[in-house]
C-alpha cells in the first residue's frame, strides 16, 4: 500500500511544476480571433441553436467567455467550441433586446492570446424555427443523390422530408411553404410518374401541371396567401457551359410564361399579359394580401445569341382571387433600363414592406453568377438598397423570409464559390440589415467536408407533417391528377 | 502418426496455394483495379467520416473497409489486406466447421466462401468493407454457437440479429439462417419452431423497419451490403450462400448420424462448388478494364511512352483503350501519323461522353483529355460529375483534379476545399500539403511548371455550348493558343474521325502550322486525296503541301480496286486496311455495351 502511495505522490510532486506554472496573457485587443464560422459581431435569433465555432491558427487550447445581461459562463475547450445547449438557452433568454459579449483567449503553446472582444446582438424577434432545403451536389446540370430536408433552427435536428434514391433517382426540388404554413407546401417530382406533389395537412395530391397549351410543367412557383393558388413560371431552360475560368453555368430561357394553378378545380389560368410572346416571365409570387402578383419580365431576345443582353425587370400586375381575374395593365416597378442590372427571386416580405430580390448582370438564374446580389426594393418608399452588408463576391440568392419579416435567409456561395450555404439576416423596424450568420452546425467542421449545396432555403413556422416514406407512398400509389387549361 | 501429419500437410496444400496464387493474383495480375478502388473512396480518421457510415447499415465493416481500401494506394497493399482478411475468413470458416462437428478434412470445404469471396473482389462494385461483413457475421455466429444454455442461446440469437444488421449489414442473413440451422437440427426442444419462426420474423422486420433510417427501398434495405452494390447482384450473396448449403449439410450428416460425413458433401458438393467458384472468377473478372486501369495509371503519372506501348501490346478494340492510346499519342506527337494503326471507335475514342448513358468508372476517366488538352472548365465539369456519380460521391482522385483545376483557375477557394478534406487522409495528405503552398500565392503558382504551362493554353475567351460540343472546344482552344498542337491534332482527326472531309479541309488549312514546310503527316495526306479523288477539292487548292508520291500511287491504287470490285472492302482490307480511304469507306459504328450503372438522365440547374 505504501508502495502506491509513494508512487501517487511522486506523481503528484511531477505534475506540480505544470499547476503552478503561470502562463503570459498576452492581450490582443485590436484584432478579432479568427473563427469559423465568423459570427463576430452578428445579430441573431434568441431562438437560435448554439453558434458552435472553430479557432483557426495556432492554437492549442481555447477559453471562451460569454457574458449577457443576466447570464454568462466560461467554456474551456480545443480548437472546436461546442457551446452546451442549456446554458446557450438561458444565456440568450436572458441577453432579450440586448447584446452578448464573447471573449476568446487562445493558448498558442507558449502563452495566452486573449483576441477583442465581439459581441452578438440578440433583439426580441424571434425567427421562425424550421428551415428547409434540398441537398443537392453542386455538379452543373447533372444530379445523382438529392434530398430535401428540414432543419429545427433551434436544435441541431434535421429530418429528411424527400430522398431521390427512395424515388427512383428522379429530381426533386423547389420545397415551398405557403408563406411559412408547413401545412401547406409543394415541390416538384421529376420522373415520368412524378408530378407536383401539393402538401396540405400531411396529404399529397400528385398534380401533372403541363398541359397542351402551355410551355412546360410549372417549375418556379409561389403559393397565394389563401393556399388555393400557386403562381408557376413555366418555362424551357437551356443549361450551358462557359469556356473561362470563374463561370461554370449559364442557364437560361428560350421561352418562359406564367400559369396560376388553382389547387381546388385543377386548372391551371393565365392571362395574355403574362404569357406574352414578346416577353419572357418568370419568378412569380404573390404579395402578402393576395391582390397582386409581382414577377420578372423581359423583352424577348434571341437565345443564346443574346443571352448577354437579356435583363429582367420587376413588375406585378392586379390578381382578384375570387374572380381569378388580373388586372389591364402591368406594372413595372423596377425597369432594367433603370437600374442596368437583371432582377431575379422577387420576394415579397409578410408585412408587404418590402421585396428582397436578387440582381446581376444578366439572365434570371443567378446561382452561379458571382456577381448576384441580394437587394431590397422599399415598397413604401421605392428605394432599392443594396444591401452591402449582407452581400459577398460570390452569388447570394434564393431567398426567404420567416414570418415577422424581421429575419430572413438565403443560399450564399461566399465561403469557396462553389458551395452554397444557407446565411441569416436580421432586418430591424427601420430596414437596416444585419451582418449575416451561418446555419450553426453541432460539429464546426461539418462544412469542411460537406461536399452539398444547401439549394432553396425556405423558412417554416414548424415541422411538415410528412416523411420521406410518405412522399415515396405517394409517388408509388397515385396517379398524377393532369389539370385543366383556361386562357382568360 | 506419420501418415495423419501427410495427410493434413496434404490437406492444407491446396488452400495455402490458393492463397498464394491469389496473393500472385491481386498483386501482379489485378492491382490496377485495387489502385482504382482506393481513387473511388476517401478515408479520413474523423469523427465526421466515422457518423457518416452510421447513415446506412454495415456501419463497422464499411467503416474498417474504408480504413483498410486506404492501403490499396500502396503497391502490393490491395493484395495485402485481402490476403489477411480472407486468411481470418478461410480460418473463422474452418473454426465454424468444426464447431459444427464437420471433422474430416476442413480446409477443403471451407476455402469454397473463400474462393467466391476472390471472384467477387474480382468487380469494383465488391468491396472489401462486405469481406469484413463476412468474417464478423460469421465470428458472431460462433459466438452464438459457444452458448451452452439453450434459453442464453436463443436470447442472444434474436438481440444479434438486429445488431450485425447495423454492424455488417446483408449479410447478417447468414448468421440468421446459421442460428436456424441450428435450431432445427441441434435443438430437441417443443418450441424450437417459435424459436425459428422469432429469428425469421426479426431478421425480415428490422431492415424494414429501419429503411425509413437509412433511406432505402425495401429490397435494398433486405439486401444492403455497401453503398458501392445498392443493386446487389446474385455473385455478391454467392459466399454466403455457400457457407449456408454447406452448414446445412454438415447440420443433417450429424442429424442422420452419417458415419462417412465426406459421401456427399466431398464427393457431390464441393465439386460443384469449386467449378461456380471458377466459373464466377472468369466472369467476374474484368481483365479488359484491368488493361485500361493500367493504361489510366500510366497515363496520370505522364508516361506517354509506357501508355503508348502498352497499347500496342494490348491491342485493344474499344473505345477507353483507344481514348488512352490516342491520348498517348497526341502528346508524343504521333497522332496523325500513326492515328489509322489503330482502333478508331470515330470520335468516342478522342472524347468520352459525360451523359446518362455512361458508367461512373468511364465518367472518372473522361476529365482526362479535357485536362491536357488545356480546356479546365471542360475538365472541371467532368471530374465534378464524375465525383456525383462515384458511390459515395468522395473520389480522392477527382478531388485531385479538382484542386489542379481550381489552382489553374485562380479559384483558391474551391482548391482549399479539397486540400482540407485530402490532407486529413493518410496516404494524400503529402500531396495535398504541397498543393497548399500554391493557394494565393501566383508567384509560386509561376514558379509552378504544371501551372504556369497550363495557364497559358486555357481558353481566352468566354462562349457558351453544349456538352458533345467538341469542334467548338476544339477550335476556341486553337484560337486562343495556336501553339496547342494537341487541340490542333485533336481537332483534325476529329474532323476525319467524323468522316466530316470539308471541315477537315477547312481547319487543315486554317489552323494547321508545321515546322516542316508543307510536309504533311500521313492521315492527313490520305484525307486531303481522298477529298481530291471524291471530287470535293482539286490537287491546285493544295499546292502549299508536298505529297508523299507513294501515297499519290497507292490512293490510284485504292481507286482502282475499289472501282474494279464495286466497292467491296474485302478486297481493299489486306492492303488497305490502315489507311483513312478504307475506315472512311467502311468503318462501321458498333454499339459497345452500356455501363453497368449508367444514371438516369438527370438534368437539373439550381445548384
Amino acid at each position: 500500500m505504501n508502495k502506491y502511495l509513494r508512487l501517487l505522490l511522486i506523481f503528484l510532486i511531477l505534475l506540480l511544476p505544470g499547476c503552478i506554472k503561470q502562463d503570459k496573457i498576452l492581450i490582443q485587443d485590436k484584432e478579432y480571433p479568427d473563427i469559423y464560422p465568423d459570427y463576430v459581431n452578428v445579430t441573431i435569433p434568441v431562438n437560435i441553436a448554439p453558434l458552435n465555432f472553430r479557432v483557426n491558427g495556432d492554437c492549442r487550447k481555447v477559453y471562451v467567455s460569454f457574458t449577457g445581461k443576466e447570464y454568462g459562463f466560461g467554456l474551456n475547450s480545443g480548437r472546436k467550441v461546442k457551446i452546451p445547449i442549456r446554458r446557450w438557452r438561458k444565456l440568450l433568454a436572458g441577453s432579450i433586446g440586448d447584446s452578448v459579449k464573447v471573449s476568446v483567449s487562445v493558448y498558442t503553446g507558449m502563452e495566452w492570446l486573449r483576441y477583442k472582444t465581439f459581441y452578438l446582438d440578440v433583439p426580441g424577434d424571434e425567427i421562425d424555427p424550421w428551415l428547409s432545403y434540398r441537398l443537392i451536389e453542386p455538379g452543373y446540370e447533372v444530379w445523382n443523390r438529392l434530398s430535401i430536408r428540414q432543419r429545427d433552427l433551434t436544435t441541431f435536428r434535421e429530418k429528411v422530408l424527400a430522398d431521390n434514391n427512395l424515388l427512383d433517382r428522379g429530381c426533386i426540388n423547389c420545397h415551398i411553404c405557403s408563406w411559412q404554413n408547413p401545412g401547406l407546401s409543394f415541390f416538384h417530382l421529376r420522373h415520368p410518374e412524378g408530378g407536383t406533389m401539393i402538401q396540405r395537412n400531411g396529404e399529397f395530391r400528385k398534380i401533372n401541371t403541363s398541359t397542351d397549351s402551355t410551355i412546360s410543367a410549372g417549375v418556379y412557383g409561389n403559393w397565394h396567401p389563401g393556399g388555393r393558388y400557386v403562381a408557376f413560371s413555366t418555362n424551357v431552360i437551356i443549361p450551358e457551359f462557359h469556356s473561362i475560368y470563374n463561370r461554370r453555368l449559364e442557364v437560361y430561357d428560350t421561352v418562359s410564361d406564367l400559369i396560376i394553378l388553382d389547387t381546388e378545380k385543377n386548372e391551371v389560368f393565365t392571362s395574355e399579359l403574362l404569357s406574352q410572346d414578346s416577353s419572357f416571365e418568370t419568378f412569380p409570387a404573390f404579395s402578402p394580401g393576395g391582390d397582386r402578383l409581382y414577377f420578372c419580365s423581359a423583352r424577348v431576345a434571341r437565345m443564346p445569341e443574346s443571352y448577354q443582353s437579356v435583363r429582367y425587370s420587376l413588375c406585378s400586375v392586379d390578381f382578384d382571387p375570387i374572380t381569378r381575374r388580373f388586372g389591364e395593365a402591368i406594372d413595372t416597378l423596377l425597369s432594367e433600363s433603370r437600374t442596368g442590372k437583371t432582377i431575379s427571386q422577387p420576394v415579397p416580405s409578410p408585412d408587404g414592406r418590402y421585396i428582397l430580390y436578387t440582381s446581376f448582370d444578366y439572365g434570371n438564374f443567378p446561382v452561379w453568377r458571382q456577381e448576384a446580389n441580394l437587394h431590397l426594393l422599399s415598397l413604401e418608399t421605392g428605394y432599392a438598397d443594396t444591401l452591402k452588408t449582407v452581400n459577398s463576391d460570390n452569388s447570394d440568392s434564393w431567398h426567404s423570409w420567416s414570418s415577422n419579416s424581421r429575419w430572413f435567409v438565403f443560399a450564399s456561395k461566399r465561403d469557396d464559390g462553389m458551395y452554397g450555404k444557407p446565411y441569416f439576416v436580421y432586418l430591424d423596424s427601420a430596414g437596416r440589415c444585419s451582418k449575416p450568420f451561418l446555419l450553426p452546425q453541432k460539429d464546426p467542421y461539418f462544412y469542411d467536408s460537406f461536399l452539398k449545396s444547401f439549394n432553396i432555403p425556405e423558412i417554416a413556422g414548424g415541422p411538415v407533417m410528412f416523411n420521406a416514406s410518405d412522399v415515396r407512398r405517394a409517388f408509388r400509389k397515385q396517379k398524377a391528377i393532369r389539370v385543366k387549361f383556361n386562357r382568360q | 502418426m506419420k501418415n495423419q501429419i501427410k495427410k493434413r500437410k496434404a490437406d492444407g496444400l491446396l488452400p495455402g496455394l490458393l492463397f498464394a496464387l491469389a496473393f500472385v493474383f491481386f498483386c501482379f495480375f489485378y492491382d490496377h483495379h485495387l489502385f482504382f478502388s482506393e481513387q473511388l473512396q476517401i478515408f479520413m480518421l474523423t469523427s465526421d467520416h466515422f457518423i457518416s457510415c452510421l447513415s446506412k447499415p454495415a456501419f463497422l465493416s464499411s467503416w474498417t473497409g474504408d480504413f483498410l481500401t486506404q492501403f490499396f494506394y500502396l503497391k502490393g497493399g490491395g493484395a495485402f489486406v485481402i490476403l489477411i482478411t480472407s486468411l481470418i475468413l478461410w480460418l473463422i470458416v474452418r473454426e465454424l466447421l468444426l464447431k459444427t462437428g464437420y471433422e474430416k478434412k476442413v480446409n477443403l470445404p471451407s476455402i469454397i466462401p473463400v474462393l467466391l469471396t476472390w471472384a467477387a473482389l474480382g468487380s469494383i462494385h465488391y468491396p472489401v468493407s462486405v469481406l469484413i461483413s463476412f468474417i464478423m457475421v460469421i465470428a458472431f455466429t460462433l459466438v452464438y454457437f459457444r452458448i451452452r444454455t439453450e434459453r442464453i442461446r436463443i436470447i442472444t440469437g434474436a438481440i444479434l440479429i438486429p445488431l450485425l444488421y447495423v454492424l455488417a449489414g446483408g449479410y447478417f442473413w447468414f448468421f440468421t439462417f446459421a442460428i436456424i440451422v441450428h435450431v432445427l437440427f441441434r435443438s430437441d426442444e417443443k418450441a424450437r419452431f417459435i424459436y425459428i419462426a422469432l429469428f425469421a420474423v426479426i431478421a425480415i422486420i428490422v431492415p424494414l423497419l429501419l429503411k425509413g433510417f437509412y433511406l432505402l427501398t425495401a429490397w435494398q434495405s433486405l439486401t444492403y451490403l455497401s453503398e458501392m452494390t445498392l443493386r446487389s447482384r446474385v455473385i455478391d450473396y454467392l459466399p454466403v450462400i455457400s457457407l449456408i448449403i454447406i452448414l446445412l449439410l454438415v447440420f443433417y450428416e450429424g442429424k442422420v448420424k452419417r458415419q462417412d460425413n465426406r459421401s456427399v458433401l466431398l464427393v457431390l458438393i464441393l465439386p460443384v462448388f469449386y467449378v461456380i467458384s471458377g466459373l464466377c472468377f472468369a466472369t467476374n473478372t474484368d481483365f479488359r478494364m484491368e488493361k485500361i486501369l493500367r493504361l489510366d495509371r500510366e497515363a496520370s503519372r505522364n508516361r506517354w511512352e509506357r501508355v503508348y506501348e502498352l497499347s500496342k501490346k494490348y491491342g485493344m478494340r474499344n473505345r477507353l483503350s483507344a481514348y488512352y492510346t490516342n491520348m498517348a499519342m497526341a502528346k508524343l506527337g504521333l497522332l496523325p501519323e500513326k492515328l489509322m494503326e489503330h482502333y478508331q471507335p470515330a470520335a468516342t475514342g478522342l472524347f468520352i461522353p459525360v451523359n446518362a448513358d455512361e458508367d461512373f468508372l468511364t465518367i472518372t476517366l473522361s476529365n482526362e483529355v479535357y485536362w491536357h488538352l488545356g480546356d479546365v472548365n471542360s475538365s472541371q465539369h467532368a471530374a465534378l460529375l464524375g465525383m456525383i456519380f462515384s458511390p459515395r460521391a468522395k473520389n480522392t482522385r477527382l478531388m485531385k483534379r479538382l484542386v489542379e483545376i481550381n489552382v489553374v483557375n485562380r479559384e483558391y477557394g474551391v482548391a482549399e476545399k479539397y486540400i482540407n478534406i485530402l490532407a486529413k487522409t493518410m496516404f494524400h495528405r503529402r500531396w495535398a500539403e504541397a498543393r497548399r503552398l500554391l493557394l494565393y500565392n501566383e508567384e509560386e503558382c509561376e514558379k509552378t511548371g504544371w501551372v504556369s504551362e497550363k495557364r497559358t493554353i486555357i481558353p481566352a475567351k468566354d462562349l457558351l455550348r453544349k456538352e458533345g460540343e467538341y469542334r467548338l472546344i476544339l477550335e476556341l482552344l486553337i484560337e486562343s493558343n495556336p501553339g496547342n498542337r494537341m487541340a490542333v491534332d485533336y481537332l483534325l482527326c476529329f474532323d476525319l474521325l467524323d468522316r466530316n472531309l470539308p471541315a477537315f479541309v477547312d481547319n487543315l488549312v486554317k489552323y494547321y502550322r508545321s515546322d516542316a514546310r508543307l510536309s504533311l503527316p500521313q492521315v492527313y495526306q490520305e484525307g486531303l486525296l481522298i477529298s481530291i479523288a471524291s471530287g470535293r477539292n482539286t490537287p491546285e487548292d493544295f499546292n502549299q503541301y508536298i505529297f508523299d508520291p507513294e501515297n499519290i500511287k497507292r490512293i490510284a491504287e485504292y481507286i482502282r480496286i475499289y472501282d474494279a470490285h464495286g466497292g467491296d472492302g474485302r478486297f481493299l482490307e489486306k492492303d488497305f486496311g490502315n489507311t483513312y480511304w478504307f475506315y472512311y469507306h467502311f468503318a462501321v459504328m458498333k454499339q459497345e455495351k452500356k455501363g453497368k450503372n449508367a444514371p438516369e438522365d438527370r438534368i437539373t440547374g439550381s445548384s
